[in-house]
Parts: structure tokens; C-alpha cells; sequence
């Protein structure tokens, strides 16, 4: 007896153990996992390189890794166990709810959901005037801007996380960024939550088994997209539910595919037509994408798509994620013209917009990527702040060196061409009391400055909950040796009290050609 | 590469067994041998030219010793083969740590440390394999055993892969007699495989996803951690130490049954010690023993009154905290330890025999989980600053929600068969079941013919599941297409 314990002990393991070396000897190498959504390791050259030998090992264990026999089938294996056995996803990416309700959790958005992705008013304000300033720009243009940001699968369907998940519920930084634009008055923003959570009692509003939301989802979000628009073009019509013709499918969501998953997580969804359909595609031509200085708008194969109804009015430009190709179908027949583009941001197509001025450009993305709508762009800000300046009768520090309450290190002159600052310590500023009367939406600062030497200019301010000065509240600029010339405004929405004008750090003669802050009221 | 990887298992074990099974009595040293030097290569490149060099130093100070004739040559020639062998210990794991200290220990140097060695590579194992050569070069100075001859034997001794890089430490006379004779059999290499799965198994399955937890809570800046947080937290690192820990070991001496080789026990329940001296006799024996043999009897041991125990005990607890790493947390751990046992010495010692039972468990595992924060904790202020969320009661806030979602099913079902595992049910429950095997009764007969099959389910259902989670580590999915 003990003879055949050894002796099938000694099978099993070193079947067990040598069954995965032999399958990849035999087996052709996979390039691609469709599973994983990514390349697999290649086997490794062994390049002459030193690098290249030190990292063989580290790439060869990477490659076998990839491709060892059963690997497939034990991880679908470890899936299912850890699913059955313990409702757990095997995936970090992923939480498993209740009904098996899949939740993508990574990339922040498990963090975003417990709240803990916290931002200060400051980082508020800077994006809510990225916004402000392209709808400035837009406006000019004869073009209105709509901004819309999805809420996660987690925010709308919450009471289907686990519990342990549920009660660590916080505000995510959307649901904060949107209420503060709400508090500021901006009036380009489309909030999506209340009316997919209003929804949900009429359908299920987001896939069980996938990231996005399903066609029902998208069609409640679209509606709400196009009441917005409607207020500004009334003629532009909107699907009717009536329209949408629907059949049964069989569907694997992207999260079902990701937990290798596909057979057992898997559900019935629906799929819409739209009936008496009357978009059809409109070819681009590649000269569209070519900016005044001859160069391509980004990559052709990510070009945008154009379609819509001829028989209707206006124009939309939509620059869309995965989410937004959900509302395709719609946006198509409510349009004359409507572009989409996933891949090519706004920054890149100022270009194309200039050119072909769309009625409306929407701007939707997944909350867990709304940071990437709000990237500054210096061309706009710098424009709607020079148009601003120039406007704004409003001034709240006039260039006048009786003004300046405390001198440090620099003795102040007066000469032909403005004040002299001769920066004579290793700390020249100037301190000046700020005029906050609450009338301006926001505070423009205009300086002009000829500088002895390459060096940074800082401008300290104070609030009212911080009446000293401190790193945390400075503006910083590089300024170059001789004249320049800066305009930006003070960050923070509660500035008040004093303001601290270091020229630079350089020891010198600093000329102060011009230093006026005014009061910037937004127009939009 | 760790023997808990995919390569470990699925291409370097098969490849070894293979060469191992066709090299033939005569070659099969020297095939341990040739894919020892690849298994440390294979890591650490370069540095296997380090430990070939402590084979060959350690080979000819073996021979010289044996050969010198006069006392006075035979201690110059050890005392020169240690030094020899602390050097590259002190250079590559304590060296920065030295230099450091003395910046900040003598007021007259200021400024950047010029002599950061920040960059310099910790060859892995360096610690094991060199305690284990000047085992050697102490055992033939004291004639325990005779030099080796043959240098190769010598490196299979030191660089023999399953014990070389995280022990257990094995002693030259413990191991000499095998690399000449031993029994490769059907039944050792079952025995060995067995172990190994086990050990794999504690690594995998209970070790990481309590380590998971752990480096979770001991992440977490003071402000966010609870005083159950950070009880949590140290109740899994012990659990978490202590079964990646022995896990290791068990795969190490598994290894070593299948290729015929005994190596000494490494732990031994040590969580159901009572008291911290019995903790040493259960926990890293083959380290605490060498300690013994080497540094506390030569030193004096208890033969020198008590005053001298206790600083020999101290000493060399404290040496043996600064074994496990260059930090004053570790100093610190040690330290600790070695009071207590001179504590346990004393009149409180005698205190503590005289408490019931569970309060003797409830003293010693108090004393190592509380200790086990030194050894966790990155800095001496980081130890601190998790003692004050321990024992500060800061049960107001909730438990920080990164920590919180970690805690689910599986988490709870780890938790619980670690706290069972730790203590010594499996050997009790194979004792009862070979007690009844023994007996004339129908349930004999069934226990008897029923084992292989379970017992083969067992070993296979470990192994399936070791290897399903370690192919599920290597599964990296990506949400959006990444061609």
C-alpha cells in the first residue's frame, strides 16, 4: 500500500509539472491574448548587449509566463473557483456584486467612489475656467459647448456592489466638480446621473457584465443632451422612443471577457434599431484635417466619421469615449451634419472646428476620464483673457507705487519708462492691499516687466481663511532677461486681503513697466 | 527565481528532475551542481562569481586548517576564513547602514554622505550561505569533520539550490555524509513531493493573501489607521511571516527528499510556544541553533553566572536581529527577544510557569506579534507611530474603505485556516487516523484503503490550486485593447 501511495503521488506530480513544459514545446506561441486585450511576451533574443544578457532572464520568465501548456485553462479554472467558492473576482480590475453585477474598480474608480480622490477649491476653479474659456472661444465662433460626464456603472447601480463596497460609498469627484459648477453658474454642463437614476425604474440602464452603458442608457442620456441643445436650437428634433425597434441577443460584456469568463458570465441585451432611418455617411476629405500650417490633425486612421439626416437642421461635432458610440444612432438622424470623434481631443481639432464651425460641439467622456476634458490650453485661455483685460473696466490695483504698503529688499524709483526696482537682497517683494469687492467673477493680473536676468516672478496672495502668506498660495512664473509681458488670473476664487509681487530671485535692476489687476466678469 | 514562481515550477523543476533522473549515479552531484550555479545566476548574474569564490575560499581554508599542526596557525587560518567571509557579508547588506550611523553618531562629519552605497545589489541568499561556509570552517577547526577534498563537493555544499536562499541553514556534518551516500527512493521522493506542495501551498494560498492585507494596513499613514485596523494588520503579518516563512522551508526540504537529502526542521509550531525561549526552540531552528552553537557557547553560554548569561543572551539576539537586515528595526526586534528570554530567566520566568496555561500562549504570542511590528516596519518612527494607532483606542473612524473592501469571503477563509494551520490539528488529526488504522475494525479497513485516494486528492487538489492562482498572477488583462 504504501509502494502504490508513492508511487501515484510521484505520477501525479511529475505529470502534473512536466504537462505545461511539454504543451509549450509542442504548441505554436500565441502573439495575441483576446482574453487579455494585449500582445503576449515574445521569446527572448539574446542580444550581444550586456543589458541584453543581464535582462534575459527577467524576459525569458516573462515570455514562459505567457505561454506555458494549460495556462488558459487554469486561469479560467482559478476564475470560476474563486467566483463559485467565494464570489470573489479574480480579478483586481474587477468586483463582483450581487447577481453577479460586474464593476470595473480600477483606474481610480473605486477610490473615486469612496470619495477619496480629493481635490482643493483651487483645482476646481482651474478646471471649471478651462471650460468657461472654451465656451468663450466656441461662443465667438458662432459655436454653443455642451459638456457631459458619464457616471460610473458604480454610481448609478451602487445597491448592487457588495455590501462591504456600498457602505464605503463617499462623493466622487465628479458628483463635486459638477455641484461646483452649479455654484458658479456655468451653464454648458449636462448631468447625466439624475436622469439614468430616474430611468432605471423603466430598464436596465447599464450592462451587467460590461463597463458601459447599454442602449437604453444611452438613449436616456441622449435625451437629456438634446434638451440641452434644444434650449439653444429649438428645431433640432429628438428620436422618439417609438422609433426604437428592438430585438433579444446573447452578450458578453468587456468585464466578462477580462475574467476569462465568457461562457459563464454572460447576459440578454438588447439591441435598437431605429426605424425610417434617414442618416447615411458622409466621406471626409483628407484636406479637412489640415491645419494652417500644413500639418495633419493626429493620426489619419483615427479621423473623424461623418454622417446625419440631410433633411435636418444644424450641425454637432461630437467628441466622444466608448460610451459616446452607444448614442451614435441617435445623434445621426437628429442632425444635418454630425461628426464624431473618439480619438482626436479638442485641443487637436481647434483647427477643424475654426473651419467648419459646428452649430453645437458635445463633449462627453467616462467619469474616470473627465481630467482629460479639462486640460488647459494655453491658445484659448490666453485669448479670452487678453479679450477680458482689454474689456474690463473694473480695475482693483492701478500701476501706482503709492499703493505698495511694504518694501523688502529693493529700492523703489521712478523713472521714465515705469518703476525701478533695484532687487538689492536675496528676497525683494513688494506687498500691496487687494481691492476684493465681490462684483468680479474672477481677478485678472497684468504685468509687464523688464528683468536683469532669467528667473522666476512670484505672486504670494492670501485668503480669507489664510491671511498669511505661504508656498501653498503662489503663482509662479518663468520670465526671460528683458521686457516681459504676463497675464493670467488669481487661482483661487476667494482671493482677498493682501498680494506679494517677488520680480525674481536675480539680484538687479527689475523695471516694472505695468502691474494692474481688474475684475473679470464672465459673459456666457 | 522563487520556487513559488511558473518558471520555478513548469520549466526549471522538470528540467532539473529530467537531468537529475538520466545523469546516472556517477554525475548526479554534479548535475545538482551545474543547475545550482544556473538557478543563482539566473537571478543574480554577476554575483554567482561570489558565492563560486566562498566555495573556493572556504575549499582551501578547510584544507589548511585541517593540515596546520600547531594551535596558533589553525586559529590564525579560521579567524582569517571568517573574516574572509564577513567581508562581502558586511560590504553588500550592512556597509551603507554602518557608514550612515556614524553621520549620525559623530557630530564632527556633516554634510551628504559621499559614501552612499544606495545603488549596491544585495546578492540574495548572501546571509545563508555564508553562515553555512563558516559552519564549515568552525567544524573542521573543532574536528566535528574532516576537510573536504573534493571541490566540487564543497559547492554543492554551499550552493546547493533548494536550501540557498532562504535555508534552512544546514551544517557541513549534517550534510558531507550525503553528497557521498544517500538513498534516492520511490518513497523519500513521494515524502519530498509531499512537503514540497505543502510548503508551495502555505506560500500561495494562505502566505500572499494575508501579506495582501498586511501591506495594505502597514501602507496606511498614521492618521488613517485605527486601532483594529492595526490590530488586523499585525495579527496577518504574524500569520503572514510565519507561513511564507516555513512555507518556504517545507518546499526547501522537500526538495532536498527528492533528491535524496535530508535537511534539519526549520519550525515547529512556534505559535503555540509559551513563552519566548520555547519560541526560539520552534521558530527558524536551524538559525537559532546556529547562533547557539557558534556565537552563545564560545561566548560563554550560561556557564559564566547570570549577569554573563543575560549579555550573552542579549548579544547575540541583538547580532541575530541584525542578521535579518540592515535596519535599527531589526536591531530593535532583536533586542526585544533577547530581554525577554533573560526575563523568562529570572524570577518572572518562574512567575510565568506558575500562570495557567492560556496565559503563558497569551504572553508569548502578545510579545511576538508585538515585537513582529519592529520587523515589519520600515523605520523606528514608522514602528512607533504603529504602536500609538495599537494601543491609543482610536475606534472612532472607520476602517480606511482600501483596507475595508479587502476584507471578503476568501479573505475570512484564509484568516481561519491560517489560525488552524498555525497550530499543530494536521498532525494530530494523521495520529488519529493512524491510531484507527491500527485497529481491527470495519473503519480500519476503510481509513486503510481510503487514504491513498485521499491523500492523493489532497496533494493534487494543493498543487492545482497553488498552480491556478500563480498562472492567475501571471494573467494581466487590460480593459481597452493594447495591440
Amino acid at each position: 500500500m504504501r509502494r502504490i501511495r508513492s508511487l501515484s503521488i510521484t505520477i501525479v506530480f511529475i505529470g502534473f509539472i512536466f504537462v505545461p513544459v511539454a504543451l509549450w514545446l509542442v504548441n505554436t506561441d500565441a502573439e495575441f491574448s483576446s482574453f487579455e486585450k494585449r500582445r503576449l511576451a515574445e521569446f527572448p533574443a539574446p542580444g550581444g548587449s550586456w543589458e541584453s544578457i543581464a535582462s534575459f532572464s527577467k524576459r525569458m520568465e516573462n515570455y514562459y509566463e505567457d505561454h506555458f501548456g494549460l495556462r488558459d485553462q487554469l486561469i479560467a479554472l482559478y476564475s470560476r473557483l474563486s467566483i463559485q467558492l467565494f464570489g470573489k473576482s479574480p480579478d483586481s480590475a474587477v468586483t463582483i456584486g450581487r447577481d453577479k453585477w460586474l464593476f470595473y474598480n480600477a483606474g481610480n474608480s473605486l477610490r473615486d467612489f469612496m470619495g477619496l480622490l480629493n481635490v482643493d477649491v483651487v483645482q476646481l476653479e482651474a478646471w471649471h475656467r478651462v471650460l468657461r474659456d472654451r465656451q468663450e472661444w466656441l461662443y465667438d465662433q458662432g459655436t454653443r459647448y455642451v459638456m457631459c460626464i458619464v457616471p460610473s456603472k458604480m454610481m448609478i447601480y451602487p445597491e448592487f456592489l457588495p455590501a462591504r463596497i456600498q457602505k464605503q460609498a463617499g462623493t466622487p469627484l465628479m458628483r463635486e466638480f459638477l455641484t461646483y459648477l452649479d455654484q458658479v453658474g456655468f451653464s454648458g454642463t449636462v448631468a447625466l446621473r439624475p436622469p439614468l437614476v430616474a430611468a432605471k425604474d423603466e430598464g436596465q440602464m447599464y450592462f451587467r457584465t460590461d463597463t458601459h452603458w447599454n442602449t437604453d442608457g444611452a438613449y436616456a442620456a441622449y435625451l437629456t443632451i438634446m434638451d440641452k441643445i434644444q434650449t439653444w436650437y429649438p428645431d433640432v428634433t429628438v428620436v422618439d422612443a417609438a422609433r426604437r425597434e428592438s430585438r433579444q441577443v446573447k452578450f458578453t460584456g468587456d468585464l466578462g471577457v477580462m475574467l476569462h469568463l465568457s461562457h459563464m458570465l454572460n447576459e440578454t441585451a438588447k439591441d435598437v434599431t431605429i426605424t425610417a432611418s434617414c442618416s447615411s455617411e458622409k466621406p471626409f476629405s483628407r484636406d479637412d484635417f489640415i491645419h494652417p500650417d500644413g500639418q495633419l490633425a493626429g493620426d489619419p486612421k483615427y479621423f473623424p466619421l461623418q454622417n446625419g439626416c440631410p433633411d435636418k437642421a444644424e450641425s454637432a461635432l461630437i467628441l466622444h469615449d466608448s460610451f459616446g458610440r452607444y448614442m451614435t444612432p441617435y445623434f445621426d438622424e437628429s442632425f444635418q451634419t454630425v461628426i464624431y470623434s473618439q480619438h482626436v481631443g479638442f485641443r487637436d481639432l481647434k483647427g477643424f472646428v475654426s473651419k467648419v464651425r459646428p452649430s453645437v460641439i458635445v463633449d462627453q467622456r467616462a467619469a474616470r476620464f473627465f481630467f482629460r476634458m479639462v486640460r488647459p490650453d494655453p491658445e484659448i485661455e490666453s485669448y479670452v483673457l487678453r479679450k477680458h483685460f482689454q474689456e474690463s473696466e473694473d480695475v482693483r490695483f492701478a500701476h501706482d507705487r503709492d499703493q505698495f504698503i511694504s518694501i523688502n529688499d529693493i529700492i523703489l524709483s521712478t523713472g521714465a519708462w515705469g518703476i525701478l526696482l533695484e532687487a538689492t537682497g536675496d528676497d525683494p517683494f513688494l506687498e500691496l492691499e487687494f481691492d476684493h469687492r465681490p462684483e468680479a467673477d474672477s481677478f485678472i493680473v497684468r504685468v509687464v516687466l523688464t528683468s536683469p536676468e532669467e528667473t522666476t516672478l512670484q505672486f504670494f496672495y492670501t485668503t480669507s481663511e489664510d491671511r498669511g502668506f505661504s508656498p501653498e498660495r503662489v503663482i509662479s512664473k518663468s520670465i526671460r532677461k528683458g521686457r516681459n509681458e504676463l497675464l493670467f488670473r488669481l487661482p483661487h476664487p476667494d482671493t482677498r486681503g493682501r498680494i506679494r509681487f517677488d520680480p525674481g530671485f536675480a539680484a538687479g535692476l527689475y523695471v516694472l513697466h505695468s502691474l494692474q489687476i481688474k475684475g473679470e466678469r464672465f459673459r456666457i | 527565481m522563487t520556487f513559488s514562481s511558473i518558471f520555478f515550477l513548469f520549466f526549471f523543476l522538470p528540467a532539473v528532475l529530467t537531468a537529475y533522473a538520466v545523469s546516472g549515479r556517477s554525475f548526479r552531484n554534479l548535475t545538482i551542481l551545474l543547475f545550482s550555479l544556473v538557478f543563482y545566476a539566473w537571478g543574480e548574474g554577476i554575483y554567482v562569481t561570489l558565492m563560486l569564490a566562498s566555495v573556493a575560499v572556504n575549499y582551501i581554508f578547510g584544507l589548511l586548517i585541517a593540515r596546520s599542526v600547531t594551535v596558533r596557525s589553525r586559529k590564525v587560518f579560521l579567524s582569517s576564513a571568517i573574516m574572509i567571509n564577513l567581508i562581502p557579508l558586511i560590504y553588500f547588506k550592512y556597509c551603507e547602514f554602518f557608514i550612515e550611523g556614524l553621520y549620525q553618531v559623530l557630530p564632527f562629519i556633516s554634510g551628504d554622505n559621499p559614501y552612499s552605497l544606495r545603488s549596491l545589489h544585495l546578492p540574495i541568499g548572501i546571509s545563508f550561505f555564508t553562515f553555512q561556509a563558516m559552519s564549515y570552517v568552525v567544524d573542521v577547526f573543532r574536528k566535528v569533520t574532516p576537510p573536504q577534498k573534493n571541490i566540487l563537493d564543497m559547492g554543492l555544499y554551499i550552493a546547493f539550490f533548494p536550501q540557498l536562499i532562504a535555508g534552512p541553514i544546514v551544517r557541513y556534518h549534517d550534510f558531507a555524509g550525503q553528497i557521498k551516500k544517500r538513498v534516492v527512493s520511490m518513497h523519500l521522493c513521494a515524502a519530498g513531493i509531499e512537503r514540497f506542495v505543502f510548503g508551495l501551498s502555505k506560500k500561495v494560498l494562505l502566505a500572499n493573501p494575508l501579506g495582501a492585507v498586511a501591506d495594505s494596513v502597514f501602507g496606511l499613514s498614521g492618521d488613517l489607521l485605527t486601532t483594529p485596523t492595526a490590530w488586523l494588520g499585525i495579527l496577518c503579518y504574524t500569520l503572514q511571516i510565519y507561513f511564507d516563512f516555513s512555507g518556504y522551508s517545507d518546499m526547501a526540504i522537500g526538495l532536498g527528499r527528492i533528491f535524496g537529502f535530508r535537511f534539519p526542521e526549520n519550525f515547529n509550531y512556534p505559535y503555540v510556544s509559551r513563552s519566548i525561549r520555547e519560541f526560539w526552540q520552534r521558530w527558524h531552528i536551524s538559525l537559532s541553533s546556529w547562533f547557539k552553537d557558534y556565537l552563545y557557547i564560545p561566548l560563554g553560554g550560561n556557564r559564566l553566572g547570570n549577569r554573563r548569561t543575560a549579555e550573552n543572551l542579549i548579544l547575540v539576539f541583538l547580532l541575530c536581529g541584525l542578521w535579518h537586515g540592515a535596519n535599527w528595526t531589526f536591531i530593535v526586534w532583536g533586542g526585544l527577544h533577547g530581554f525577554f528570554i533573560v526575563l523568562e530567566g529570572g524570577k518572572a520566568g518562574k512567575w510565568l510557569q506558575a500562570l495557567p496555561r492560556t496565559f503563558q500562549h497569551f504572553y508569548t504570542l502578545v510579545v511576538v506579534g508585538i515585537t513582529w511590528v519592529f520587523f515589519r516596519a520600515d523605520t523606528l518612527a514608522d514602528a512607533v507611530g504603529y504602536f500609538r494607532s495599537m494601543f491609543t483606542m482610536k475606534f472612532t473612524d472607520a476602517m480606511y474603505p482600501l483596507v475595508a473592501v479587502q476584507l471578503d469571503a476568501h479573505f475570512y477563509w484564509t484568516l481561519l485556516v491560517a489560525c488552524i494551520l498555525s497550530m499543530p490539528v494536521y498532525p494530530q488529526l494523521i495520529k488519529a487516523v493512524k491510531s484507527r488504522m491500527t485497529s481491527q475494525s470495519a473503519l480500519s479497513g476503510m481509513l486503510y484503503f481510503g487514504h491513498v485516494p485521499v491523500r492523493l486528492c489532497k496533494i493534487g487538489g494543493l498543487l492545482l490550486a497553488s498552480s491556478m492562482s500563480l498562472a492567475a498572477g501571471s494573467y494581466n488583462p487590460f480593459i481597452y485593447f493594447r495591440f
